[in-house]
């Protein structure tokens, strides 16, 4: 046979074939009428605005208490830095042998490390370095694990929308939020804004806070194609050296071992804000390019040739932009004199940490056995009614924010802040108003360490 | 004589070197008494009459090299059967020395012995020429004695001696250690995983309770041992005793339901977790212990009812009593709880539609 006439053969048998297997309807197509937005209409007892660390944790707990809760993230899953972020190293839940944070940031946590079949390290000895007591999470089970706990705590989870209006009205919030072809009007009774960037109180009218000059993002990737151990060391500029060495750990099973060094390469993000679409677009595209500059600067290097970039997050992850005026300001003073107030309702435990400019970082450590608190009125916007504020938009000052940021003590806020919410929807009373002894005694219910 | 006493060291006889750590009393032999295994030249199993295994040592013979000379070195480690470090002595009129020739000091040799008995330094990570601080273009002409000791270990070198505190810390923690765990973890035993879990020393616990396995035979006295680990003050043995449950007590009615008591009694969430998991795991569940989680039910955190109801799901438990008192939570203050309960009926009635 020849060539033409086998290929001609062939293509035949190939479309009787196909057309053979087919269901009539595949030739069913029709027009369809233009898309019109879906508008809708919902009420809810607590809206938690952003998915991330703390909102998360904030929707279930609301959720727990039975109050109805709405959860609107603008991403496509839960979990925020932690996740979305790659930040998959959550901490610090332990502070001088002992559990500081529990609750369910730290269910969560423990969930994840089990189905990863991971084990937990020893937390009784206190590290050398305050990270080696982060602890890995494989981010793809933290956030299915997360978005089934909400689910299960009956939560309504409003995947990639955002608000954009925000107004209280006659005592409840009525926040308008827009989505891939839908408008929700949602009227909640509590509204809890964890977006991190304090977006939701800005838009409510109450006063934020920005520093002339933020810390930078960090953009996660991961690198293959070399061997750290044979590289020679000697003909690599130094600093190159970190972006090798860092990038070579894995997330371990974590027995009583402890990573060496924080196991995820990452670069820098000078300015890095994920308020608005458009200033998390400049970061993210801000990541990337430095991420393609690094990579095409390393395969320059002897050892280095065949590197290739093996993965790489979405966004980049923000340390720093907006912060609430409050009704407690924390100061670092406060933070890292361990002071506990009568309302506070979790702990926090990191050095001060201030990443400057990408070039150098500032750290204040913690004297022995001391333990920084967050009290509620650092939650509460000043003059706000039925709003809370979870995340590392808090109410604190540069040096103190730049501790409190971090994961374990933004999933304490979420906790509180929704039972807080709840507590007043039950009380009938602004969040401002209710006894913080209530407030203690319903967290520790739910498991949560709660500060003295 | 050997030095396995509970102080923690000691320089008994003129001239001979020999530091041992706290509480190494548990995995001394009667030297009168003693049988040994020998692996390869160096490697020794000292084992009691009965034919116990107590520790490990071995014998070094090398040099520690640095400015491109070499000094001998003749030690000899002593190790636990979990690898843990015991100590170290040297043959009569041998001795540790520094850059300047001088001898260790007595102050010296406890402090190395502290040093050599954590795991956790960073020599692992540390290759030998990064011991000092050096101009790059020096690697191959390390000299100790005019470089300045690097900042990532000062703290963790004896003054002047960072070679041979690096280098006997290595052999400590180097491949000896590895046979000897590898070893200890083949030949494991209802006996010396009992030694080992009643060890004074946490660090063998936690070695033991990481090394359990399905397939070793299981005693009372053991299963004693580790439901009090379990019941533990410190979550990380309690934590890592319930990870370390075998299978077969999964099937002992009686441990499960005192594991179901403790799960009530522990305060510390990682631990209850597991336990969870456990229970979860298990073949099937007693009465006994259905009925005092009945009892319990109602009074328990949310949390702990929504992990109680998520065990009776997974046991099918659909007795009319546990159905009874579900029902009682339809009535909780908590709306969360309410559709727990919810749903767990409904599943119930669902399965009594299909099993019509």
């Amino acid at each position: 046979m020849s060539k033409i006439k086998r290929r001609a053969w062939l293509k035949s048998i190939g479309a009787f074939s196909v057309a053979a297997g087919l269901p009539g309807t595949v030739y069913a197509e029709t027009l369809v009428k233009p898309y019109r937005v879906k508008e809708s209409f919902s009420e809810t007892d607590i809206l938690v605005v952003g998915g991330g660390t703390a909102g998360t944790i904030a929707a279930i707990q609301a959720g727990r208490t039975g109050s109805h809760t709405t959860l609107i993230e603008s991403g496509s899953q839960l979990g925020g830095c932690t996740t979305t972020g790659g930040v998959s190293f959550p901490g610090i839940f332990h502070a001088w042998g002992e559990q500081i944070i529990g609750g369910i940031g730290w269910e969560l946590v423990l969930d994840a490390v089990e189905l990863n079949g991971d084990q937990l390290p020893d937390f009784s000895k206190t590290p050398k370095s305050h990270w080696k007591h982060q602890v890995a999470v494989n981010p793809a089970l933290y956030a299915m694990l997360a978005e089934e706990k909400c689910l299960e705590a009956g939560v309504d989870i409003r995947y990639y929308e955002s608000p954009t209006s925000v107004k209280f009205d006659n005592g409840k919030w009525l926040v308008e939020s827009i989505g891939k072809g839908v408008k929700t009007l949602i009227a909640a009774k509590q509204l809890i804004d964890c977006t991190g960037n304090a977006l939701i109180t800005s838009m409510a009218g109450y006063k934020v806070l920005r520093e002339k000059e933020t810390q930078p993002g960090s953009l996660i990737y991961s690198m293959g194609g070399y061997d750290f151990n044979q590289l020679d060391l000697s003909k690599i500029p130094n600093r190159y050296h970190r972006a090798l060495r860092q990038n070579m750990l894995r997330s371990k099973i974590r027995k009583t071992g402890e990573n060496t060094f924080v196991p995820y390469g990452y670069v820098y993000v000078n300015g890095a804000d994920s308020t608005t679409s458009e200033t998390h677009t400049i970061a993210n595209q801000k990541g990337r390019q430095s991420l393609l500059e690094l990579i095409r600067e390393l395969r320059e290097l002897p050892g280095c040739e065949n590197i290739r970039i093996t993965s790489m997050k979405t966004e980049t992850a923000v340390r720093e932009t907006f912060r609430i005026e409050g009704l407690y300001k924390i100061t670092k003073q406060d933070y890292v004199s361990g002071r506990v107030h009568d309302d506070s309702l979790s702990y926090s435990f990191y050095p001060v940490d201030l990443h400057r400019e990408g070039k150098s970082i500032y750290q204040e450590f913690l004297k022995p056995n001391l333990v920084a608190s967050i009290p509620l009125r650092a939650l509460i916007p000043k003059k706000s009614e039925n709003f809370l504020v979870a995340g590392r938009c808090l109410c604190s000052d540069r040096l103190a924010n730049s501790a409190l940021r971090v994961q374990a003590s933004c999933m304490g806020m979420g906790q509180a802040a929704a039972i807080a919410a709840s507590i007043s929807i039950q009380e009938g009373v602004t969040p401002a108003k209710i006894a913080p002894s209530l407030v203690k005694k319903r967290l520790e219910e739910y498991g949560a360490i709660i500060p003295n | 004589m050997l030095c396995f006493l509970a102080f923690g060291s000691c320089y008994l006889l003129k001239n001979k070197v020999q530091y041992f750590i706290k509480n190494s009393y548990d995995w001394s032999v009667d030297l009168k008494n003693e049988n040994y295994i020998s692996f390869g030249d160096s490697l020794f199993l000292r084992q009691n009459s009965e034919g116990k295994s107590k520790s490990f040592y071995q014998h070094f013979s090398t040099g520690v090299c640095f400015d491109n000379r070499c000094r001998p070195l003749d030690i000899t480690l002593h190790w636990t059967i979990s690898g843990r470090y015991l100590g170290f002595e040297m043959p009569k009129g041998e001795f540790l020395s520094k850059t300047d020739h001088d001898p260790f000091t007595r102050k010296e040799y406890i402090q190395l012995n502290e040093i050599l008995s954590n795991s956790d330094l960073p020599f692992r990570e540390i290759k030998y020429h990064e011991l000092m601080n050096q101009p790059e273009s020096s690697i191959e002409s390390v000299n100790a004695i005019s470089g300045a000791t690097s900042e990532r270990i000062k703290d963790f070198v004896i003054k002047n001696a960072a070679y041979t505190t690096y280098k006997i810390w290595k052999l400590v923690y180097g491949e000896s250690q590895k046979f000897i765990e590898y070893y200890t973890d083949r030949h494991l035993n209802n006996s010396n995983l009992l030694n080992l879990l009643e060890s004074q020393e946490r660090k063998d616990i936690i070695w033991g309770l990481l090394h359990m396995k399905d397939t070793l035979s299981f005693s009372i006295p053991l299963k004693n041992r580790l439901l009090s680990l379990i019941q533990s003050d410190d979550p990380y043995l309690s934590y890592n005793a319930v990870y370390a449950i075998p299978k077969a007590y999964l099937s002992d009615a009686d441990f499960l339901e005192i594991l179901f008591l403790s799960y009530l009694n522990i305060s510390d969430a990682s631990t209850k977790n597991s336990i969870v998991r456990k229970l979860k795991s298990a073949p099937s569940l007693s009465q006994n212990l259905i009925s005092k989680s009945r009892e319990s039910i109602l009074e328990i955190a949310p949390q702990e009812i929504s992990s109680l109801l998520k065990i009776y799901e997974k046991h099918r438990v659909k007795d009319s009593a546990t159905i009874g008192v579900v029902r009682k939570l339809m009535n909780h203050p908590n709306a969360y709880i309410v559709k727990l309960a919810k749903d767990f009926l409904s599943n119930y009635e669902k399965s009594l539609y299909q099993n019509q």
